[in-house]
């Protein structure tokens, strides 16, 4: 017993020893040389120095959610007293304006637009709106008002948002200005000029195709190029006999021509910058021989087979064309013209008081008795009329419809004026028919399906309209 | 013999292990200046008076300038221009706490009251589609009021008289509204209210509230849509109506009820509140109300 207790001493003198002798200096060796408040301030001080440094401000072009939204320019002059001057081209208001920002330490070195200026119009929800379960809710751009420090690559400052980590990305470019209001203003103003060059215009003779086109010297691929403005991120379809192909990227205007966000990827090539070509309104990107065009053509990007079949198994449900429905780009210009000699030469035979409202065109494949036949709609003040054309019943030959012209079943005495419009439906050559979706124009969205029906005779000539069916 | 031994023993450990205790870690560094940075921040002119009038007096900051980490990080919200700050400031020092000291005494405010307001510009649209939040309480110890960028400082207009009862929001009504509300929450989380007013009329309340229009609430015996989600919505919602009201006012939104029932359950609930006011904080809330709506028209 004497012997375990005098043992067991000796062992907690010989432990001891270890223990307070572990206290030696062998810790003194640090993997910062500075202590961890120092190094915050020194990442806060870095890019509060970087941003002042700047005289004549930054060019930031940031991409709120690049999966969903495209990017907006703001020219930003940071001043050492917490202020900053904003002029962007979110919307049409470019005003400068002073708000405040701080950098702060958040998750990290944090930029905080911290009051309200341009680029906070990137968290406002009442930009797009959506209606949801009925009511028109606020979404947005998705974007944010704090934006961390990312990088520094000689001056060019990259910045990312902690909610949209993978796809919402703020760079800050030195402008080079000398003077920053008037330079700035300027420079928003000629950016702002790339909305109206790719939005698609309305009324043009000819019907206008947005056609997105990638080619190299082996290939070419086109795409039907969908943009939405409000959100600045278009959505591309390619069509081929195997699949449907999609390309989807955030649009930022710069006063060149627009900036894409993801890049475009074909081939190994990436395709980021596009230049506006004003001679044929097109945008166009060229990396290593291969370019990407983003154009307004006659032809559309391509013809889907299905479009037809599906217009056959659609059967004699009604297709109408209705100017009070809104315009959409789709019917050209030149088929309103004939729409406007059809309602001239109708009032010159029935008079002034009678306008031609639309018309609607019924297709069957399977009855010659009038089964496919035309309404022309007539309106006046003191009530409506409807005209009826009949046909043979459609035939689709090689995805092309025929329809042959049989005669009127009333009013025949208003055949001669209604002839520009009967020999668009029935012309020799027959007649192309896309399917687009719902419906929509400048003024309506509703959920019927719609397409266009375009003269292969006389291909200036399109429709665009909705199916009742 | 044996002990002395272990006693020397161990008298000769304790001085080995002193000598070590007092010599192992001399190389530390001696205690230096604080490194972290306590210098005041940038204060602009609004700093300096909302500063000198909310938090030097009551010790409420009012907070405007943005902190991704004071709202919802999941909703999408702005912060507000700085030119709308004051003016709601000033309406607050006004409209509800001027009144409320007035009646309960100088350190009302400075005792029960948010320590902190939050000022967000926009609107703070739900997920869902069919309703927006105005304002939150949080524990008692913050409020935050949302589009206050879409206000018109001096328009006052009331639910009841306008075709779409949503456009109160743009108005000095709304925010006025949403103050009173959940300035009502922070007080029943101080007193508690009497359980007596959840079963006045406890059939109707509802989560789908959104799906009833004022009016039709009105006529179930609640105030509105939102006081019908509810008991204690319905208590601090029939608090906000009346102190946005004359007696006029109110009493003619009242008496504009169809429902001889719906009328009493509204004036039960309007007694009871009266009492709580009396009672927990010795407050007559007609008079409370009474300067409440002149601070209003004075705005």
């Amino acid at each position: 017993m004497k012997f375990i207790i005098k043992n067991s001493f000796f062992k907690l003198l010989f432990l001891s020893f270890f223990v307070l002798s572990s206290c030696s200096d062998d810790d003194n060796q640090s993997v910062f040389d500075q202590t961890p408040s120092e190094r915050v301030d020194d990442g806060i001080n870095e890019l509060r120095q970087l941003l002042v440094s700047q005289t004549n401000g930054y060019k930031a072009v940031y991409f709120t959610k690049n999966d969903e939204r495209g990017g907006f320019t703001t020219f930003m002059q940071f001043n050492a007293d917490g202020t900053v001057r904003q002029t962007s081209d979110f919307n049409d208001d470019i005003a400068l304006q002073n708000s405040s920002y701080e950098v702060r330490l958040g998750t990290t070195t944090e930029l905080v637009f911290t009051t309200r200026n341009h680029i906070t119009k990137g968290t406002d929800p009442t930009a797009v709106t959506e209606v949801i379960n009925g009511f028109p809710t606020g979404l947005g751009f998705f974007g944010t008002s704090v934006f961390q420090y990312f990088s520094n690559d000689n001056g060019v400052i990259a910045f990312r948002d902690i909610r949209n980590s993978e796809t919402g990305l703020m760079v800050l470019y030195p402008t080079n200005f000398t003077d920053f209001d008037t330079e700035s203003i300027a420079a928003v103003t000629k950016i702002r000029s790339q909305i109206a060059n790719i939005s698609v215009p309305l009324g043009l003779a000819t019907p206008i195709n947005h056609v997105l086109q990638i080619s190299n010297s082996t290939n070419t691929e086109r795409y039907e190029f969908n943009y939405d403005q409000a959100t600045r991120f278009s959505t591309s379809i390619g069509f081929s006999e195997t699949e449907i192909n999609e390309l989807s990227f955030g649009i930022a205007y710069t006063e060149e021509g627009i900036t894409i966000s993801p890049a475009l990827e074909f081939e190994e090539e990436a395709f980021v910058d596009f230049i506006y070509d004003e001679p044929s309104n097109s945008f166009i990107s060229t990396v290593n021989g291969s370019t990407v065009t983003i154009l307004f053509d006659s032809a559309p990007a391509f013809l889907n087979p299905n479009d037809i079949i599906e217009l056959e198994e659609l059967g004699p449900n009604g297709f109408l064309y209705r100017r009070s429905l809104g315009a959409n780009p789709l019917t050209s210009g030149n088929h309103d013209l004939l729409m406007d000699q059809v309602q001239l030469a109708v009032q010159g035979i029935i008079g002034p008081q009678w306008t031609v409202s639309g018309y609607q065109l019924i297709i069957d494949f399977e009855s010659d008795n009038c089964g496919t036949f035309l309404v022309l709609q007539l309106a006046s003040a003191a009530g409506n009329a409807n005209v009826f054309y009949c046909f043979e019943r459609g035939v689709i030959t090689d995805s092309t419809l025929f329809l042959t012209y049989l005669g009127p079943s009333n009013f025949t005495f208003l055949e001669p004026a209604v002839l520009p419009l009967i020999n668009f439906l029935g012309n020799s050559s027959g007649l192309e028919f896309t399917r687009q979706g719902t419906f929509s124009s400048d003024s309506n969205s509703f959920p019927n399906l719609s397409g266009t029906f375009r003269s292969l005779n006389e291909p200036s000539i399109r429709v665009y309209g909705l199916f009742f069916g | 013999m044996k002990n002395t031994y272990y006693k020397l023993s161990g008298i000769i450990f304790l001085l080995v292990a002193t000598s070590y205790l007092f010599t192992a870690c001399e190389s530390e560094p001696s205690l230096k200046e604080s490194q972290i940075d306590t210098s005041t921040p940038i204060l602009n002119e609004l700093d300096i008076w909302l500063r000198q009038s909310f938090v030097s007096p009551y010790n409420i900051d009012v907070q405007y300038k943005w902190d991704i980490n004071d709202t919802e990080v999941d909703r999408f919200l702005h912060p507000p221009f700085e030119r709308n700050v004051r003016p709601l400031a000033e309406i607050l020092q006004t409209v509800w706490i001027e009144p409320y000291n007035q009646l309960g005494g100088d350190n009302f405010i400075r005792t029960i009251a948010p320590r902190e307001f939050i000022f967000s510009g926009g609107f703070n649209f739900n997920p869902g589609g069919n309703t927006i939040t105005l304002g939150i309480a949080e524990q008692g110890a913050r409020i935050t009021l949302f589009n206050i960028d879409l206000l018109d400082f001096g328009t006052v207009v009331y639910e009841e008289d306008i075709p779409n009862d949503f456009d109160v929001q743009f108005a000095v009504t709304g925010p006025l509204q949403t103050i009173h509300h959940e300035y009502a929450h922070i007080l029943n989380q101080i007193e508690p209210y009497d359980p007596a007013f959840d079963i006045i009329n406890p059939a109707d309340y509802t989560s789908s509230w959104a799906d009833r229009s004022n009016e039709e609430a009105r006529e179930l015996g609640y105030i509105s849509a939102y006081a019908s989600s509810q008991p204690r919505e319905d208590f601090v919602e029939m608090i906000a109506y009346m102190l946005i009201r004359s007696a006029t006012k109110w009493d003619a939104l009242v008496d504009g009820i169809a429902s001889p029932l719906a009328r009493a359950s509204i004036r039960q609930k309007e007694q009871l509140i009266v009492e709580y006011y009396q009672e927990k904080f010795n407050i007559n809330f007609y008079e409370l109300r009474e300067l409440t709506y002149q601070a209003l028209l004075e705005i």
